[in-house]
């Protein structure tokens, strides 16, 4: 048995510069497995260049965007938890700083449904949106079965998967804990990403034996073979709730969304919640939490 | 004797006009994202389509008449055939043609039906950027009947070319363009707007003004749309809500009125 366990700076040194990045567990709602904390570090060691896989876009991609961590993004939709398009996002893209590759719910589903088989792509037919324009890696092709014009929806492979967890053990054996209080999207796209990136980094609420693993086996939606590294990080979806651990601090949204407003308040942002914290329980304390 | 309501709103006429278009057995798909559908599919469903199946928020079929108070995500999804169809089963169910209508409220609309809820202006430095099209682009093309409706019938949302077509509509004109692409579904069949009911000539699938609303001219719906409308020999004026349908609208449906986001403005 090969322990992954590392620290925050430990995991997010296994994502260069430039690497493709996908969020497994997307937010659609304030209660979602994002994790948060792996990507206030990604923030402090000043990644550069990443591009970012998730299927909603929410806070946590608009902080990566914000402190000037991402060169592009794929997504079907840009919202902070339902509501308002994301701020820094918003004048990235107005401003023609962040390439964008919006796509469609049923072209992330079947591009992480091929990616998690291990095959180059699942065809569609009939798919001639202008999303086409912007995804350079669907190609058009003619089916050798009846004719039809189709197109590659291709496998979505990140360089790295990312995903907060409730349970894992040392090894990357883990849980998603209840999956109908999963979004629709992140019950199914958090075990097929995870299957189809070439490395995973979890971060997880508890770290649990292999015998606690062993004993709701049910259970289990993640396995230690596709995992690389495992952080332990309570609390690590904050300003997320995870359903059985911790609500979601609502406020921190509202104040989030504020000082995203203009570049020079998020700034204060960046540096009052992301750099000074010399580490996750400094963050902890600093945004009210006991963990 | 039908009585019709005197004193019906806006929101209103488009809830009865959505509905109306919803055959009993049918199976809708609707989305989250504005009240108004969910209004008109459990309108049908209190009137003439009690038959009707659909999903909404992730569940499939849930028995709930109203969005009023105490209506949340899990007192709808605990009375579902299933209570959490994740998106892999909602993809399943779509391309193999088991969804015969879903309607939606685009930013922009063309002659051919081509939707965009994505962004305005250039693609890669839009002026202003919208949530993104969930799944709009997929329903456009699987689900087999769809419908668009419109809050403000502007010519800037009524426009020659979308910006970015994020909903494909028909091919133009070509009659049978989407079966030679492959596309399962037949496309747009109606726009529904403040002022009137459009739907698409059936050989060229250009839109066509068929019907205009109480008290609404042929002259203002073609002064507010950015290309040529058809207006077709039948034009008619668009039948109003009945009593009985805006009293459920009103008393039973959606007693605090979220029908009306946008429709207010």
């Amino acid at each position: 048995m090969t322990a992954k366990l590392m620290t925050l700076e430990e995991a997010t040194q296994l994502i260069p510069d430039g690497s493709s990045v996908g969020i497994a567990s997307p937010s659609v709602g304030p209660v979602a497995l994002v994790p948060m904390a792996l990507i206030r570090e990604i923030v402090r060691q000043r990644k550069r260049d990443l591009d970012l896989y998730t299927p909603i876009m929410g806070l946590e991609g608009d902080l990566l965007i914000g402190a000037g961590c991402l060169k592009a993004v794929q997504a079907f939709a840009f919202r902070i938890i339902g509501q308002a398009v994301p701020p820094n996002f918003r004048r990235a893209s107005i401003e023609g700083t962040i390439t964008t590759r919006e796509e469609s719910e049923f072209s992330v589903t079947l591009g992480l449904l091929a990616g998690s088989m291990g095959v180059q792509f699942i065809p569609l037919h009939g798919y001639q949106n202008d999303h086409l324009q912007h995804h350079p890696e669907w190609h058009q092709f003619t089916s050798p079965v009846d004719g039809q014009e189709m197109v590659t929806i291709t496998a979505i492979t990140p360089d790295v998967a990312i995903v907060h967890v409730p349970k894992s053990d040392p090894e990357g054996n883990a849980k998603l804990g209840d999956t109908n209080d999963l979004n629709v999207m992140a019950a199914f796209s958090a075990p097929a990403m995870v299957r189809g990136a070439k490395r995973v980094i979890l971060t997880a609420e508890e770290i649990v034996t292999n015998e606690e693993i062993r004993a709701t086996p049910d259970e289990t939606s993640i396995l230690y073979h596709d995992v690389d590294a495992v952080v332990h990080v309570p609390h690590g979806a904050h300003p997320f709730g995870v359903t059985g651990y911790y609500e979601p601090d609502l406020e921190h949204f509202e104040e989030y969304l504020k000082a995203a407003n203009t570049p020079e308040s998020f700034e204060e942002y960046l540096k009052h919640f992301v750099n000074e914290p010399t580490d996750a329980s400094a963050y902890l304390e600093l945004v009210g939490v006991r963990a | 004797m039908t009585q019709y309501s005197t004193d019906y709103t806006i929101d209103e006429l488009v809830v009865c006009s959505l509905a109306r278009e919803i055959r009993d057995g049918e199976f809708v798909a609707q989305g989250g994202g504005t009240a108004l559908g969910i209004v008109s599919v459990l309108l049908a469903r209190l009137t003439h389509a009690p038959n009707l199946k659909y999903n909404y928020l992730s569940s499939v079929d849930p028995l709930f008449d109203n969005i009023g108070p105490g209506h949340s995500p899990d007192s709808v999804r605990g009375t579902a055939l299933q209570r959490n169809m994740t998106i892999d089963g909602m993809v399943s169910m779509c391309i193999r043609g088991k969804i015969d209508v879903f309607s939606t409220m685009p930013a922009q609309i063309d002659r051919y039906g081509n939707v965009n809820v994505s962004l305005i202006g250039d693609h890669q430095q839009p002026q202003t950027r919208f949530p993104g099209g969930y799944g709009i682009t997929d329903w456009f093309l699987y689900a087999n009947r769809v419908y668009a409706y419109l809050p403000k019938h502007t010519r800037r949302a009524f426009v020659e070319k979308v910006d970015y077509i994020t909903g494909q509509g028909h091919i133009a004109g070509e009659t049978n363009g989407r079966q030679r692409l492959g596309i399962p579904g037949q496309g747009p069949q109606r726009v529904v707007t403040n002022l009137g009911i459009m739907g698409f000539d059936e050989d060229t699938h250009a839109m066509r003004m068929d019907s205009v609303h109480p008290g609404v001219t042929q002259d203002e719906i073609e002064a507010n749309t950015g290309f040529e409308l058809i207006v077709g020999s039948d034009l008619q004026e668009t039948e109003p809500p009945t009593v009985e349908q805006v009293d459920l609208i009103r008393n039973r449906i959606d007693p605090m009125g979220l029908r009306k986001h946008r429709f207010d403005l």
